[in-house]
């Protein structure tokens, strides 16, 4: 985990791939890079501290992926799949 | 007289912001541990050392921005712009130690506005138990305002924060320098353009900013297309500056900054980062096989344990109220008033208290398991499901207390977030199987359907009839709320959020607080109520009387005296007498007409008038048809209690000598009984949680009309 | 039929009940609409619509 964040660093920003959160495995963190969208559902998330930056987490997931408990600036919170396919993150490395 | 000074108290939810009004002024209300528990405005009088303010508790909200106009309150309450409340000299701001990010951004709004605000730092014992070593004198340094560490539910820091308020009401409010100055800029311009009464700048601000939002709805309620073109202007021109990131992304990152570097400098702990749900017990209840086997363990435990607790105690109480009765009407003299007291006013009390237990088991369990954690886990399993209907996760909690009252259930939809959500809830929550519907699925279960017994005895018939009608009352919720939701609130259902707390042990005072709440709305809101309804059917079914009836019985009266052999003889023959009386004088009173005239109505379903009256009666309170059965069968005494009234009800029969009361007649009835909406005081609140008596009888309405249907559909297709 | 001292005694009793029951609810209503207690605009979603 620690080997791919560092790893992260010494990738050029334009290389990484962007994924939303929902794709994020269970149990794994990634930095915020956006929050898509310009209205009420992403004001919302924005508000709640899930801002660029941030790194966050998937805590768990409920029956079929939906909803997710994530964590993010260390606070975890329920969303549903919809509001986390908004918040888009860095790719884990490992994963390409 | 000068007015008293208003303090406006603002914070996130669950910062135990209503606590720490309730330690102001003495007020007590509920705390919950789902976001959104307060959405009232209530406000309450506190004494500062020598002088009373007024304060005003907000509804818990994470922003200023607002999405719509019950969000935008908080604003319009802290600019003044409320209808009955000045602007405030003081906004105290409620924030959460334990969470203490989130409840800065909120701050770093607030302190933009110009007025003094204090921050009242809640559950700073929490905190500290975590191991938070935050310096509460450098934060405040770092935020520029007094800062007051406090645990309001022990009353801990109250006193500090009384000074600290006094202090501030002296002094006058410095506005922060704002986070976003372009869009400052933007709208002191946009200010001066518009025509008409000039909004407020952190208004003007919020419509720049907030696409979609409510400020941005005023201003082009207000200004029309042209200021919706000027808006849309000035987003183009600021987005492009800040390098296509939208507005809020931007106010969101800058406000977080600020809030980290105070947080920083302040010595706090930074974010902890989580482990993914390893404890034993969660990935027991969260797995996606154990979790909803742990879920269905847990429900039918809890329906088990009510029944089992609850019925005794219900057939204790029923006991005792129709001993008493019975005990008084023996001694008390024949007549109006008697009969008042005694088939009016106590049966009336008697209907009341009956539903207690079931009441207080259920809500003690729903209560247990919400604030040990568990329903937060169960509202997350079941949001999926929910969904499908038209419901959210959040409605869970509601839907399970409509088995014992929905009255303190409607009530409880506030917790669901979402708008649209809530009312298809509040739809749904009727058709839960109440306590109240209990009584009468007994007796026609009991009176009407066969005993059987399947796999050597392990399942009883009466016990199957007893869950379909649970799993109709569930089916039927399901399908209304989807209807409503497809019929009358189309749309997108909008954003979830829910919090889910650490797995604990409740504190039982906490727990009896909030019992004791549930259990006096039943008792204030339903329970007078219900009480009433007892009182007015008793008279629709005393009045008028007929001469010639009473006359009648007492010449047979007087035969059945002389003819008497023994004491013991004629006594029970008098007493058939006055059953007989009595139901002779129902049938020639008001409610004895109405069920006639109604007859053709519940032709359909197999009902005679007899059956129509007692149902009637119902529609005010469904509990008081059981008594009127058995005024109108003529049940000699009300000790007979339910075996009696059978037998009475299996001897009822049509002119032409068929029995009303068959197998396919009964089973309508219990489905009739199981869709209708037969309970004024939850019209009431639907009408009072909905804010429009449309709903209300909409409600009322549909759920009449359906039950008359599916009763009909029954009855038909088993005869 | 013949009305008699306790029949009239009676009926306002239940007149009395009722009327007090009733003027409850309706000064809770009176209250909550004051404060605006009451959270769900209805007539605001079907507008909105």
């Amino acid at each position: 985990m620690l080997d791919s964040q560092s790893a992260f660093a010494s990738v050029s920003l334009t290389l990484t791939r962007e994924i939303g959160l929902d794709e994020l495995p269970t149990g794994h963190g990634s930095e915020i890079r956006a929050v898509t969208g310009d209205g009420q559902v992403s004001r919302e998330l924005l508000t709640l501290g899930l801002v660029p930056g941030v790194h966050v987490q998937v805590l768990r997931r409920g029956i079929g992926g939906d909803p997710l408990e994530i964590a993010a600036g260390g606070h975890p919170l329920c969303l549903r799949r919809d509001q986390t396919r908004m918040i888009r993150v860095l790719a884990p490395i490992e994963e390409t | 007289m000068p007015r008293r000074p208003l303090i406006a108290v603002l914070g996130c939810p669950n910062t135990g912001k209503s606590t720490v009004f309730n330690r102001l002024t003495g007020l007590r209300q509920r705390t919950g541990n789902y976001p959104g528990v307060t959405v009232e405005k209530i406000t309450g009088v506190a004494r500062l050392g020598n002088r009373e303010v007024d304060l005003v508790d907000l509804p818990g909200t994470y922003s200023l921005a607002a999405d719509g106009p019950e969000s935008g309150i908080t604003l319009d309450v802290v600019l003044g712009m409320a209808e009955g409340l000045p602007r405030p000299d003081v906004v105290l701001l409620v924030a959460d130690a334990t969470n203490l990010r989130r409840s800065l951004y909120l701050f770093s709004q607030t302190r933009e506005l110009g007025l003094p605000v204090a921050v009242a730092l809640n559950m700073q014992d929490v905190a500290e138990r975590q191991g938070e070593r935050l310096d509460v004198r450098v934060l405040a340094q770092q935020v520029s305002a007094p800062v007051a560490p406090m645990t309001a539910n022990r009353g801990k820091g109250v006193q500090g924060l009384r000074s600290i308020l006094e202090r501030l009401l002296a002094e006058e409010g410095v506005s922060a320098v704002p986070v976003m100055p372009e869009v400052r800029e933007a709208a002191v311009d946009l200010q001066a353009d518009l025509v008409g009464p000039a909004p407020e700048l952190a208004c003007v601000e919020r419509a720049i900013i907030d696409t979609g939002g409510e400020f941005e709805r005023r201003l082009v309620g207000a200004g029309g297309q042209k200021a919706r073109g000027t808006l849309e202007n000035i987003r183009r021109r600021l987005r492009r500056q800040m390098g296509d990131e939208s507005l809020q992304s931007r106010e969101a990152r800058r406000r977080y900054r600020q809030v980290d570097q105070w947080l920083g400098q302040s010595g706090a702990a930074g974010p902890q980062s989580f482990a993914a749900r390893t404890g034993w017990l969660e990935r027991l209840v969260s797995h996606p096989v154990s979790g909803p086997v742990v879920f269905l363990a847990v429900m039918s435990a809890v329906f088990q344990a009510v029944g089992a607790w609850a019925a005794p105690l219900m057939d204790a109480i029923s006991t005792f109220f129709e001993e008493v009765g019975a005990w008084a009407l023996v001694r008390l003299p024949d007549g109006a008033l008697s009969s008042l007291l005694i088939d009016g006013l106590w049966s009336g009390v008697g209907a009341v208290v009956v539903f207690v237990p079931q009441i207080i088991f259920l809500f003690a369990l729903v209560l247990f398991l919400e604030d040990c954690g568990y329903m937060a886990r169960a509202s997350f399993l079941m949001d999926r499901l929910l969904r499908i209907c038209g419901l959210s996760g959040q409605s869970f909690i509601p839907l399970l207390s409509g088995f014992a009252c929905a009255v303190p259930a409607i009530m409880a939809t506030r917790v669901v977030g979402d708008r649209r959500a809530r009312l298809a809830t509040i739809v749904a929550i009727p058709l839960m199987t109440c306590s109240a519907r209990l009584p009468v699925y007994a007796l026609l279960i009991s009176g009407f359907v066969p005993p059987a017994y399947f796999l050597n005895g392990w399942i009883n018939l009466h016990g199957l009839i007893l869950l379909g009608l649970y799993v109709l009352g569930i089916a039927g919720g399901a399908v209304s709320a989807f209807l409503t939701r497809r019929i009358a609130l189309r749309g997108a259902g909008a954003s979830f959020f829910m919090e889910m707390p650490p797995f604990r042990w409740p504190n039982p005072r906490v727990l009896s607080l909030k019992l004791t709440a549930k259990v006096r709305v039943f008792l204030t809101r339903a329970g007078t109520v219900i009480a009433a309804a007892c009182v007015i059917i008793w008279a629709l079914g005393y009045f008028p009387r007929s001469d010639v009836i009473a006359a009648d019985f007492a010449e047979r009266r007087a035969t059945v005296e002389l003819a008497a052999e023994g004491p013991d003889g004629s006594d029970y023959r008098l007493r058939r007498l006055n059953a007989e009386e009595r139901a002779a004088q129902l049938e020639f009173s008001l409610l004895g007409r109405v069920g006639k005239a109604i007859e053709p109505v519940f032709r359909p379903l197999g009902w005679d008038w007899r059956v129509s009256a007692s149902v009637v009666a119902g529609f005010p309170a469904r509990e008081v048809v059981i008594g009127v059965m058995g005024t109108v069968y003529a049940l000699g005494s009300e000790a007979e209690g339910n075996a009696g009234l059978r037998e009475r009800l299996q001897a009822s029969r049509w002119p032409d000598g068929r029995p009303v009361f068959t197998l396919a007649m009964a089973l309508g009835l219990l489905v009739f009984y199981a869709f209708a909406l037969q309970c004024v005081s939850t019209v009431a609140v639907i009408g009072r949680e909905t804010n429009s008596w449309r709903w209300a009888a909409g409600a009322w309405v549909y759920m009449s009309g359906f039950a008359w249907l599916a009763g009909m559909l029954t009855y038909q297709l088993a005869a | 039929m013949t009305i008699g001292f306790q029949e009239i005694v009676a009926l306002a009793i239940v007149v009395v009940i009722v009327g007090a029951v009733v003027f409850r609810r309706l000064r809770a209503r009176r209250r909550i609409k004051r404060t605006g207690e009451a959270s769900v605009k209805v007539d605001e979603i079907s507008r909105r619509r």
